[in-house]
């Protein structure tokens, strides 16, 4: 066998293995097309083949007779498949190319069109008459055409990948036309030659590496695993052939049974081998396709280990972001958690492939369809998924337009115990390629194992979060207790105390003027007496409501919160008050706690918000109390905001939480640089007695 | 991101219905979560626009509760001072078009309504979802394919539907006539032109109003035997298809019918009409048509699937809520009061008043459509959909009143009078009161529609107490026949229409309405129509 009768055989193979990778993937009609062209496309290798091989030299006419018809057969079924790429319909260029391959296959097989033919040291010399041209035409036209497709496909995409895609297509096909073109020089030893095969064998490779590279056909996994499975049957196989032929040499003499259990034994080692020559081999074609980034994806599938003992949240985002940006060659990625406050997911950490790369900074707010959707389905999201999914229909445009400009491709939901603790949001591919199936998988698979490891960090962040909370809090108890103790003791000092000094003074007068006949006097210093123990008792009282407030017993939370805005409005805002439901009684602490956390937002109101409009609404619901004031001030950062307020010790948010909480309720706060701000405190309330 | 075009091309199709009809697979829950999330959006834009605030009167709602109890009931005329003008300042989004419909007799001849790109985003979408389930057998089913032939025959724009051809995937079919030499085209024109290449290249999907399938059947009907061959001498296709078409008609002993001709693969119509022709289309073309119903300030606002029974609600394009019939007829009543509604989670299976809140953008809020609809169920069960199903009754001020017994809507009317048979050319009712409340029924009868107004009585009131148990139940009790029928002279309405046009009046206005015509109306069709003789082919002056 020469050279020349060897180029064809290995494009042949090549057709073939890429026409088994694609079969499996032939549901869609570029898939079905391709993988036609590439069975077309091995047949003609075939004929080159065996040409060249030129095994018969009497065949060699009807060799070249089918090589004629089964060249332009090739050209129309890739011009066929060129026209599907560019979502064009066959159209009746395509049909009329394949009745032409007909009527040349018939008179090729007539003897009308190769003259004759021989093959002389694997070099073809033949004859095709005035047909040369009449072939030469026809697949001109449609090769032409097939590029000036390309080339039109080339210029209207706006999409990079695609871009990319087509080019290496009009490569690929202009390098196999240069080639084919031999055929048409008149020269035997340079249109003899299968040149045409070698820019064949080239853009079957430059198709498979787009396959690879842009996910031509979406057919990389099969592709991989495919190579794999290739190759480890070809190893065997020789191995196995030669360890029979090191057999029938050196041992040709010994015959029978030795040699039979020779045979079975070598198959024996073939067989143990298989696993470990599988492994290996695997690990070598993923080192071809995944390049730099191999190490990086085996990191990603053993991450549970690395990352269990991981306790800090920082530390773990990093061990996490690290490697996914460089094991899946992404411009940037980002880890959302949701605020305790609201339960949007914010960007709490963030990784860029170059510090040029801009970082996904994302919000999600808990009521966002993908969030609900990563939560209750938990599967991955791909960024073109998000026009499709029904659910997604109730994406403000606003949210669409800033999932967009993020440049987020991919998002992975982090669940564990079946909630949503986290999300993973993936930036472009540097290639700009889309992620493949597999590697959402591998990003799912790790996305789990870290689930837990997230979640344990999580939540000693919180608690470390809430400790300091708590510590502040006792602080500021203890130190409110103290003043309030001095705040009572001076005020009790300096006027009750004073008074009733004074009154202890006047009825000792009154004692020593009984004594004698002066009645007048008596009265007066008894009056006197009177209107200080008057003055006592109010100055008591207010001592008293600064402690309680009386309202609040007597007439009820409607009522105490009611006078409460009624006092708002002397600084001139105006203030609505609503009530919803059916107003009953609820236990004191409980009453006294929202009382307090109303004061403390009406504070916040007339003390921050620059607002001229505040609504407080109470609801009494079956099973719980909720309140809600709403002001139409600047509104404010709630994360900075509550960050901040432990260090600066500004700490009424976290009182209003910790009171709420302590009664088994929450608190919602919904607020944004001047967009006004929104308190709902909810209680669960078991009633007692109707109100009023 | 692939359009919807480049998924049929590339035969993406799980992709692409979900894409398009994955709302059919919502269960109602997520539905109303849609709905609840796309009325938030919508607040925040009515609050930042003049428009918005005028509306909403200073209320400031921020959920569905709120929205429902502080933002007052609207109608046309509070937003005709703004959108007569065409006020884009004002509006909650700047607007990519404006269409219109007929407006309000005396006051304003059309209500305009602006469309925000967003909507024409969704609307070609269901432009999809519509030719899907009107070709498909079931779910996931998508039996059209790229450079299929359509011929489209609805109202152009400002119509709605005229906005409908606008945002249709042209590129991706064939239209007859291709649309850039169809907009030159009068109506009349564009139709002819699209029968002629139909002829000649066939038909696969045909999307036409429902009073415009059944002329076309008509008018294939009566041609068939005197069908001119020299006129399709040079269209030899045309040629080969009409022959095939009069040899099935004949094997079938009938005149041709548009079935003889094209094996459709997808028929759409649209009007109040088409559930009374749905059988008379189904006979004529060959398959059933499908029916969807919106308007032109809704855009959508349901549509029928694969099984063509009840409509199911499009959750993305409007907020709906229902007012009870009884509280609908209350308000009307008494326009003080403000009838309670109900959201599409709340109903149960009765009929309603719609009222709708637009999203992305659009200005209508909890907007009274003035369109009675049924609820017939909760679900399909057929088909496994878990939205309410719906059918389209009558516009709320197209009902006459009989002795406060019952309401006669133009459907009921009209499916009465097709159902006795009568070969009539058009008709038209209003209540008179002489003696006794009665409907009066004005019928235009064709020229072989031999019978006297007392036997056309007859038919139609017998059909009518089939039809309405409350109308046969007034009969029986006061042993009255409320009804009447005048039988109109020849051409009356071709008379009317060519008087509409001579003084310039607008597409909807070329015909008298159904229900309640004004007293001139009434004189013309009696006196003037009766004194003017038209021949065949002639144009009369009036």
């Amino acid at each position: 066998m020469t050279i020349w009768a060897l180029i064809p055989l290995i494009t042949c193979l090549t057709y073939i293995v890429l026409l088994i990778l694609t079969l499996p993937s032939i549901k869609r009609r570029i898939n079905r097309l391709f993988a036609f062209y590439l069975g077309v496309a091995a047949v003609w290798s075939f004929t080159s083949f065996m040409l060249h091989l030129n095994a018969f030299p009497q065949q060699a006419l009807l060799w070249n007779e089918l090589l004629v018809a089964a060249l332009v057969w090739t050209l129309i079924t890739y011009y066929h498949f060129i026209r599907t790429y560019t979502n064009k319909p066959a159209g009746m260029g395509v049909y009329l190319g394949y009745a032409l391959v007909l009527v040349l296959a018939v008179l090729c097989l007539s003897g009308y069109i190769v003259q004759y033919a021989h093959v002389i040291d694997g070099v073809l010399y033949h004859s095709l008459g005035i047909s040369i041209y009449f072939i030469g035409g026809i697949s001109l036209i449609f090769v032409g055409a097939g590029l000036y497709l390309l080339i039109k496909q080339y210029r209207n995409s706006i999409d990079p990948i695609e871009r990319n895609r087509t080019m290496y297509l009009i490569a690929g096909w202009s390098i196999l036309m240069l080639l084919s073109a031999t055929n048409l020089i008149m020269v035997p030893t340079v249109a003899g030659l299968p040149l045409d095969h070698i820019g064949s064998l080239i853009n079957a490779l430059i198709i498979s590496y787009v396959i690879l590279k842009y996910q031509l056909l979406d057919i990389r996994l099969v592709m991989r695993k495919g190579l794999a499975y290739s190759s480890l049957t070809i190893f065997l196989t020789a191995l196995y052939l030669l360890l029979l032929f090191i057999l029938q040499m050196f041992f040709h003499g010994w015959l029978g049974y030795t040699s039979l259990a020779l045979a079975a034994g070598f198959a024996l080692l073939v067989a143990v081998l298989f696993n470990p020559v599988r492994n290996f081999i695997q690990k070598w074609i993923d080192r071809i396709f995944f390049r730099e980034t191999y190490d990086y994806r085996q990191m990603l599938l053993s991450f549970s280990d690395k990352v269990s003992n991981v306790l800090d949240l920082g530390e773990l985002a990093q061990s996490i972001l690290d490697p996914v940006v460089k094991a899946m060659h992404v411009k940037q990625a980002a880890l959302l958690f949701p605020k305790p406050e609201s339960g949007d997911f914010n960007t709490q950490f963030a990784q860029q492939a170059t510090k040029e790369e801009p970082s996904i900074k994302l919000r999600l707010t808990s009521d966002n369809p993908v969030v609900t959707w990563l939560a209750t389905e938990g599967k991955a999201v791909k960024r073109e998924l998000v026009d499709t999914i029904p659910q997604f229909k109730g994406l403000w445009e606003a949210e669409r337009v800033a999932l967009e400009a993020t440049g987020v491709e991919l998002l992975c939901p982090i669940r564990s115990k079946g909630n949503l603790i986290g999300i993973l949001a993936m930036g472009k591919k540097q290639s700009g390629s889309p992620y493949s199936d597999e590697e959402v998988d591998l990003l799912m698979t790790m996305a789990n194992e870290v689930a837990v490891a997230v979640e344990n960090a999580r939540m000693l962040d919180s608690l470390k979060k809430q400790q300091r909370q708590v510590e502040q809090l006792l602080t500021q108890a203890v130190q409110t207790q103290e003043e309030e103790r001095k705040r009572i003791s001076i005020d009790l000092h300096d006027s009750v105390a004073q008074w009733l000094v004074a009154a202890s003074y006047r009825t000792q007068t009154c004692n020593e003027l009984l004594s004698g006949d002066n009645s007048a006097e008596v009265r007066g210093e008894l009056a006197a007496m009177e209107s200080t123990i008057d003055k006592s008792l109010k100055e008591l009282r207010r001592v008293v409501i600064g402690l309680r407030p009386p309202a609040l017993d007597e007439l009820g939370l409607s009522h105490a919160l009611r006078q409460s805005l009624e006092d708002l409005k002397t600084d001139g805002l105006n203030c609505q008050f609503r009530e919803a439901g059916t107003p009953v009684r609820l236990p004191s602490s409980m009453e006294i706690a929202v009382y307090r956390v109303v004061q403390e937002a009406l504070a916040n109101v007339r003390k921050h918000a620059n607002a001229t409009k505040v609504n407080l609404r109470l609801q009494f619901l079956a099973d719980k109390l909720s309140v809600e004031v709403r002001d139409n001030g600047t509104g404010f950062d709630l994360s900075q905001t509550l960050d901040g307020a432990i260090s600066v010790g500004h700490i009424g948010l976290l009182g209003m939480k910790q009171r709420a909480e302590t009664l088994g309720g929450g608190i919602r706060i919904k607020t944004g640089k001047g967009s006004g701000t929104t308190i709902i405190l909810s209680l669960p309330i078991q009633a007692q007695t109707e109100e009023g | 991101m692939a359009t919807a075009d480049e998924l049929l091309k590339q035969g993406r199709y799980e992709e692409l219905w979900r894409r398009c009809c994955g709302f059919i697979d919502l269960s109602l829950e997520d539905f109303m979560k849609i709905q609840q999330r796309l009325l938030s959006e919508q607040l925040e834009l009515l609050k930042r626009c003049e428009l918005g605030r005028y509306i909403m009167n200073g209320a400031d709602p921020y959920n569905v509760e709120e929205f429902r109890e502080r933002v007052p009931l609207t109608t046309y005329d509070d937003y005709a001072p703004y959108l007569l003008k065409k006020r884009e300042d004002v509006l909650p989004m700047k607007p990519a078009l404006w269409q219109y419909t007929s407006g309000k007799s005396g006051e304003y001849p059309f209500r305009w309504a602006p469309v925000t790109t967003e909507q024409l985003k969704e609307m070609e979408l269901l432009i999809f979802a519509l030719l899907f389930f009107s070709s498909c057998k079931q779910r996931n089913e998508i039996a059209l394919k790229e450079h299929d032939k359509v011929l489209y025959g609805m109202a152009p724009p400002p119509y709605a539907t005229g906005t409908m051809a606008h945002v249709f995937p042209h590129e991706l079919f064939d239209f007859l006539p291709p649309v850039e030499e169809a907009e030159k085209m009068s109506f009349e024109e564009r139709m002819q032109q699209g029968f002629g290449l139909a002829l000649s290249e066939g038909l696969d999907v045909c999307i036409a109003l429902s009073s415009v399938a059944i002329a076309i059947g008509d008018r294939f009907s009566q041609k068939s035997n005197n069908t001119s061959i020299k006129a399709l001498l040079k269209r030899p296709k045309a040629i080969a298809r009409l022959v095939r078409g009069l040899v099935k008609s004949k094997l079938a002993h009938r005149s041709l019918l548009p079935k003889d001709l094209w094996s459709l693969r997808g028929l759409i119509t649209f009007g109040i009409d088409s559930s009374i022709y749905r059988e008379k289309i189904k006979e004529m073309w060959g398959r059933e048509p499908l029916e969807f119903h919106g308007s032109t300030e809704t855009v959508f606002i349901a549509t029928q699937t694969w099984d063509h029974q009840g409509m199911t609600f499009i959750p993305h394009l409007n907020f709906f809520e229902f007012i009870p019939e009884e509280e609908s007829i209350k308000s009307r009543e008494d326009p003080t009061y403000q009838p309670s509604t109900l959201l599409l989670d709340e109903v149960k299976p009765g009929n309603y008043e719609l009222v709708i809140t637009s999203f992305h953008g659009g200005p209508f809020v909890r907007y009274r459509l003035g369109h009675l609809i049924e609820i017939t169920s909760l679900r399909n069960e057929q088909l496994n959909i878990d939205i309410p199903q719906m059918v389209f009754l009558s516009r709320v001020d197209d009902q006459i009143d009989i002795a406060g017994f019952t309401r006669l809507s133009e459907k009921i009317i009209w499916q009465a009078i097709e159902n006795t048979g009568l070969a009539y050319a058009d008709w038209t009712a209003r209540k008179e009161a002489k003696d006794k409340p009665a409907l009066h029924l004005y019928i235009e009868l064709k020229e072989n529609g031999y019978v006297t107004a007392e036997q056309a009585a007859a038919s139609v009131d017998e059909e009518l107490r089939k039809l309405d148990t409350p109308y046969a139940e007034l009969e029986s009790f006061t042993g009255l026949r409320p009804l009447e029928v005048t039988l109109l002279p020849q051409n009356a309405f071709q008379l009317y229409k060519q008087r509409q046009q001579a003084s310039g009046a607008d597409l909807t206005q070329l015909k008298p309405p159904h229900i309640n015509p004004a007293d001139d109306t009434i004189d013309f069709l009696i006196d003037t129509a009766g004194k003017v003789t038209v021949k065949a082919g002639q144009k009369a002056k009036v």
